[in-house]
């Protein structure tokens, strides 16, 4: 998939790429997602959907540091995340094998999101996902 | 930010293993361990019921026990996991794979 450009949202949080940090990207987009009048549902979305994603910019790139944002779309909340250089979206969405031990990050992702696509900001690709108010 | 690491509590007990907390790629590697070798000798039951949060790092430690477990004829039985648990179980397409009991 071609990244497109975007333009990024608020709340910019950055923290060392490492998974001990997960935890606590974890916890602000859950209070983000609340501030901004998200349901439990949504935020319960956007909390799991922040900790794969984040994994897997960390396991597959050489960043030091890794931002996360999350606000208000259009008829929802979005999450946009760097530096996914190494990140590839794939289409058609396959369901991962049952005995498949690993890979399956984006795919519960993209299952989750209305919308997941790969956008420059910055001249630096990220991974943004947006899911829409019920 | 003051908000802390990911943490994960287990427990040895009579038939396996008790989780509370979160298990994520900081957490999973003790599950892993914890798991490997299978505890005991017959059905190996997990309690997920005190998982606040389990992404598919978690996912990964689960079917690979699973599937260590069917190699021994036995079984990982995965017993009232959370909802946060059984969540991205079901997202996975893994509910009709895994052993679940009691689900919340």
């Amino acid at each position: 998939m071609t990244p497109s450009a975007a333009s990024p949202c608020d709340s910019p949080v950055t923290v060392a790429a490492d998974v001990s940090q997960l935890g606590r990207l974890r916890t602000a987009v859950v209070r983000l997602a609340r501030q901004s009048g998200a349901p439990d549902n949504v935020a319960e979305t956007f909390e799991l959907a922040v900790s794969e994603l984040v994994t897997n910019v960390i396991q597959h790139t050489t960043g030091e540091t890794v931002t996360i944002s999350f606000g208000r779309a259009d008829n929802g909340w979005q999450l946009l995340v760097s530096d996914a250089d190494e990140l590839e979206l794939s289409e058609p969405r396959v369901t991962p094998d049952p005995t498949q031990l690993a890979g399956r990050g984006l795919f519960i992702v993209e299952s989750m999101m209305d919308l997941v696509e790969l956008v420059v900001i910055d001249g630096r690709q990220h991974v943004r996902c947006i899911k829409h108010a019920d | 930010m003051s908000e802390s690491p990911s943490r994960l509590d287990i427990e040895i007990t009579d038939g396996g293993l008790s989780v509370a907390g979160e298990i994520d790629a900081h957490t999973c590697d003790d599950l892993a361990s914890a798991l490997e070798p299978l505890p005991g000798s017959g059905d190996v039951r997990i309690d997920m019921a005190s998982v606040q949060f389990m992404d598919s790092s978690g996912l990964r430690v689960l079917i690979g026990a699973h599937q260590r477990a069917d190699a021994a004829e036995r079984k990982l039985i995965i017993e009232r996991p959370s909802k946060s648990v059984f969540r991205i179980i079901e997202i996975s397409g893994l509910a009709d794979h895994l052993h679940i009991a009691n689900p919340a």
